[in-house]
């Protein structure tokens, strides 16, 4: 059985294997060699390509006996025939099966591990930057510093394919389980975000040879990125020279694509490298540089019967009918289930089930949740919540109950304290945002601590006088700061910052004596529904006449209030640098000097003293001379970790002795933002001490009948779980104490 | 004369010898701020700190603004506000950006080949248009463009109008680039082609 050729992967949908490319790209050097296409559902349309001499179907993957399959191979490799996989995890499963076979034209298991996902070890020997990159088996808390570390632009991959952009913490939560019941696996890892272009190396090798490489420039696209036309040059030479080492090191054989992004400086990133050839490959033989060609002709040591020339170095896509051949009918279509909206086109040959028999040996590690390791913070909670617990009254207080603790109170407030007072040269002011917690210990600790009060609304300014603030320590910020209107307002505060231009018209017909009127400006390619528009010379011209009739007596300021907990540090950084800039063009138009920059809110506890504040305001300083206040308004930052919420086990729901649900005595009333950010969670079972608890495969239910109350989607606890056992829920304080409400209680 | 200033004459196509200034109304701030409130924009859409990228191209501009016939000679405090804008304000826009990124650019002209089933429909657009430029030929389009220096002696074609760089490979056909001046005394290499000195350089 020589000169015969089998190919794998002939889906050619929107997201198409390259199985047609690479039988076409060898039926033009080889036009007399047998060539047959084989694949693993029937709905496959290159099954009905002419380039194949043959087609094969075998039953999909979840379907198929592997036994059979692999003897199916090794015969035809046995026989004489040579095979070229192009679908990924059949190529792993491959190496793993048969292994090395001098007419297999894919890597070995080796190989194939230096490439694989998501630390492609390969990337050592290749001149590209690495996004950076996290596997989500770890701490929530972990995931979400690398979140907004990443600015809240990233994918979540799964282990061979599909990737989910990642814009939020809810859109984590939801494409993790999505993603993690989709491949039975939680080997799924978050990436950084590159801005770039996407471009691609492919190239063909025999047993760490290089033989050969283009460098691929995508031009058209598919919706999902696929491509659809494209550039094909040479590689340079310092990339030939590198990937020749690459190979060589790796010891690679078969077709492969290195998946790229080239950003604006031109800096190229690795994104992933792909076991096989890509679905454009033909294009490479229309550039007359014929990589499977080559590749056969390496294994084969057959001389091409015909010399590909080259015709074009760009390639594009057709969407052609081809009549379907009478011994592969089409599959046949389901009937709907109930809710299915549209008959899916989408390769049905059962890959994911191949993830398993792939994994198995791995299956039982991958399993295994990091082990919860307590942080200071948690020891300072362990040690705030201990005496409650250790109290006999305690057994009979209701829960849930939210606790307030004292030594995260104490340790925020004195490090924003000290925080001042090291900056107070450079003009540093913190306001407390006492809509994150109006609690009068809170209210006094910001006060002690040196911070003014930030308030929303008439009631907000008189709480923060009741609880000792003077008026001429208030900021007064947002939509709606007069509410309620019946209310006399109070005049003679610290800043008053408007949020439209008539809003700052009314105040300068006000005859007020607030010390500093300023604007929130909305800055321009930042989402928010905050602030004065800027983004047109009208509405910017209007803005800075206005601001040209301030009394000369009162200051101005520029207020920006984007949080960096939601953004990014680095998105955030951007909108600071973009609103100074801004302010300076103020100051330019008008008669203006800025004397206040207030910075806003929304830090997350454990960034705010991460950000680079000294550089920051020494970049102000450059530009703004007359700037005399630098106000931040941290109130998430101070409060969120300062309460913690007890609730009581109030069901255990188990498979066999595996408890897989509980339901506790609180819900999303008590913590609206519970599925907004992750919260940290310790149990306490009776007469034992408070331990941290990892995620794991429990679900915990909140007490009401809401189908969104959900406390947590999977901790790690113990078989012995039981009824009346309590779960300390951290993270409790700021909004999750002043957005809660009264639900499902009898009254309101 | 080189082939491409002959084509230019061939084809009655009036362009310019230079790039033009967008011009400043003298004594008042109007210009200078409006100069500054452009600068603002591209900075509040660079995010430089996130993508970490100096030479990110200002791509907002084709979204912010609408391509079509402008009156030349026209002022900054107007031209900023104009909803649509012709590829010479685009490229003047743009480098005024770059510029004030701190990276060194150079007004540039593209001639460019295009079908007469294009040129035709930019023929009519542009001729009620009052002192607007007869840029459009049968078969070729007179279009500008930046030069953006990326290192000593390269540099890379942005045209801001579609928010691409250029490809030098691409000389042929629809959108074809026939020739290239760039507005710098010095030599500067874009990709495999030699520009620069004013010159129109075929390619």
């Amino acid at each position: 059985m020589t000169n015969k050729l089998l190919i794998s992967g002939l889906y050619s949908g929107p997201s198409p294997s390259a199985g047609i490319g690479v039988a076409r790209a060898i039926r033009e050097s080889y036009p007399n060699i047998k060539i047959i296409g084989m694949d693993y559902w029937a709905g496959s349309s290159g099954l009905h390509h002419d380039v194949f001499d043959e087609t094969i179907v075998h039953p999909s993957w979840d379907l198929m006996d592997l036994d059979t399959h692999k003897t199916f191979i090794q015969t035809v490799l046995d026989e004489g025939g040579y095979y070229i996989p192009t679908l990924d995890l059949e190529t792993i499963w491959l190496a793993k099966n048969i292994g090395y076979h001098p007419r297999l034209l894919s890597p070995a298991t080796s190989a194939l591990r230096a490439a694989s996902k998501p630390y492609a070890s390969v990337t050592e020997f290749l001149p590209f930057g690495v996004p950076e990159t996290l596997t989500i088996n770890c701490h929530e808390t972990e995931i979400h510093d690398f979140c907004r570390r990443s600015a809240w632009r990233l994918w979540l991959k799964g282990p061979y394919h599909d990737a989910s952009f990642i814009g939020n913490w809810q859109t984590f939560s939801a494409q993790r389980s999505h993603l993690s019941m989709k491949w039975s696996s939680d080997k799924l890892f978050l990436q950084a975000h590159k801005k770039g272009v996407e471009e691609s190396i492919c190239f063909s090798a025999k047993e760490g040879q290089l033989l050969d490489a283009v460098y691929m420039r995508k031009r058209v696209t598919t919706p999902d990125g696929k491509t659809w036309s494209g550039k094909i040059e040479p590689l340079e030479t310092y990339l030939r020279e590198h990937l020749a080492v690459a190979v060589k090191n790796i010891n690679w054989s078969g077709g492969a694509e290195i998946e790229l992004l080239k950003d604006s400086d031109g800096k190229l990133w690795f994104m992933e490298m792909n076991p096989r050839f890509p679905a454009w490959i033909f294009g490479t033989a229309i550039a007359g540089i014929n990589l499977p060609a080559m590749l056969f002709e390496a294994f084969t040591g057959l001389k091409p019967e015909v010399t590909s020339s080259p015709r074009s170095n760009q390639f594009t896509r057709v969407v052609t009918e081809i009549p379907v051949l009478e011994h592969t009918p089409l599959p046949l279509v389901s009937e709907p289930l109930h809710g299915q909206i549209s008959m899916s086109g989408k390769y049905g040959a059962g890959m994911a089930s191949l993830v398993d028999i792939i994994d198995k040996d791995s299956r039982e590690v991958e399993h295994k949740f990091a082990a919860a390791v307590s942080e200071a913070d948690d020891l300072i909670l362990i040690s705030d919540v201990e005496p409650y617990l250790r109290d006999e009254i305690s057994e009979a207080r209701p829960t849930p109950e939210r606790l307030v603790l004292p030594g995260m109170l104490q340790k925020n407030f004195s490090a924003i304290k000290e925080f001042l007072i090291e900056n107070k040269s450079i003009g540093f002011v913190a306001g407390y945002s006492i809509k994150t917690n109006p609690d009068e210990v809170f209210c006094k600790s910001a006060r002690n601590a040196g911070m003014l009060g930030e308030c929303i609304s008439m009631l907000e300014v008189k709480r923060a006088v009741e609880t000792g603030w003077n008026k001429s320590e208030i900021i007064l910020n947002g939509p709606a700061k007069w509410w309620p209107m019946s209310m006399e307002s109070f005049d003679g505060l610290y800043a008053v910052f408007a949020d439209s231009v008539e809003e700052l018209k009314r105040l300068i017909q006000s005859n007020r004596s607030d010390q500093v009127w300023g604007v929130r400006l909305k800055i321009p390619g930042f989402k928010s529904r905050f602030g004065i528009e800027i983004d047109t010379p009208a509405k910017f011209n209007e803005l800075c006449q206005v601001i040209s009739e301030i009394p000369s007596h009162i200051k101005f300021g520029v207020h920006l209030h984007l949080a960096s907990n939601l953004i990014g540090n680095s998105h955030w950084q951007d909108a600071v640098e973009s609103m100074l800039v801004w302010a300076l063009n103020i100051e330019a138009a008008t008669s203006k000097k800025v004397s206040v920059i207030d910075m806003g809110g929304g830090y997350h506890p454990r960034d705010l003293f991460t950000i680079p504040w000294t550089e920051i305001v020494a970049f102000m300083r450059q530009s703004l001379e007359h700037v005399e206040r630098v106000i931040i308004e941290p109130g998430r930052a101070m409060t969120q970790d300062a309460m913690a919420l007890v609730t009581t086990i109030v069901d255990v729901r188990r498979t066999g002795d595996l408890p897989v649900e509980i339901v506790v005595d609180t819900c999303i009333a008590e913590l609206p933002l519970i599925g907004v950010y992750p919260h940290r969670f310790f149990l306490q079972k009776p007469g034992q001490t408070l331990v941290k608890i990892g995620n794991g495969r429990t679900k915990v239910l909140g007490r009401i009948c809401m189908e969104d109350d959900i406390v947590s989607n999977g901790l790690d606890l113990p078989d012995d779980i039981a009824i009346g056992d309590r779960i300390i829920i951290g993270d409790a304080g700021a909004y999750e104490r002043s957005m809660s409400y009264e639900f499902g209680r009898g009254g309101y | 004369m080189n082939l491409a200033a002959a084509v230019i004459e061939q084809n009655n196509l009036i362009i310019r010898n230079n790039c033009p200034d967008v011009q400043s109304h003298a004594g008042k701030d109007c210009c200078k701020n409006a100069r500054n409130w452009l600068v603002a924009m591209a900075r509040s859409f660079d995010f430089s700190v996130t993508d970490g990228a100096r030479l990110a191209g200002p791509g907002w501009l084709k979204t912010f603004y609408e391509w079509g016939p402008s009156a030349w000679p026209v002022y900054w405090c107007e031209a900023v506000s104009l909803p649509v804008i012709d590829c010479g304000l685009f490229r003047a826009f743009a480098n005024l950006i770059f510029a004030a990124k701190g990276i060194e650019c150079f007004d540039a002209q593209v001639l460019r080949l295009q079908q007469q089933s294009a040129t035709s429909h930019w023929q009519k657009r542009w001729d009620g248009a009052a002192n607007s430029l007869p840029w459009v030929s049968k078969n070729f389009v007179y279009h500008e463009i930046c030069a953006v220096k990326t290192s000593d002696s390269r540099c890379e074609l942005y045209d801001p109008t579609d928010g691409v760089w250029l490809d030098a490979d691409i000389t042929k056909g629809h959108n074809g680039h026939f020739a290239v001046r760039v507005e710098s005394s010095e030599v500067l290499q874009w990709q495999h082609q030699t520009l620069g000195g004013f010159q129109w350089v075929s390619l």
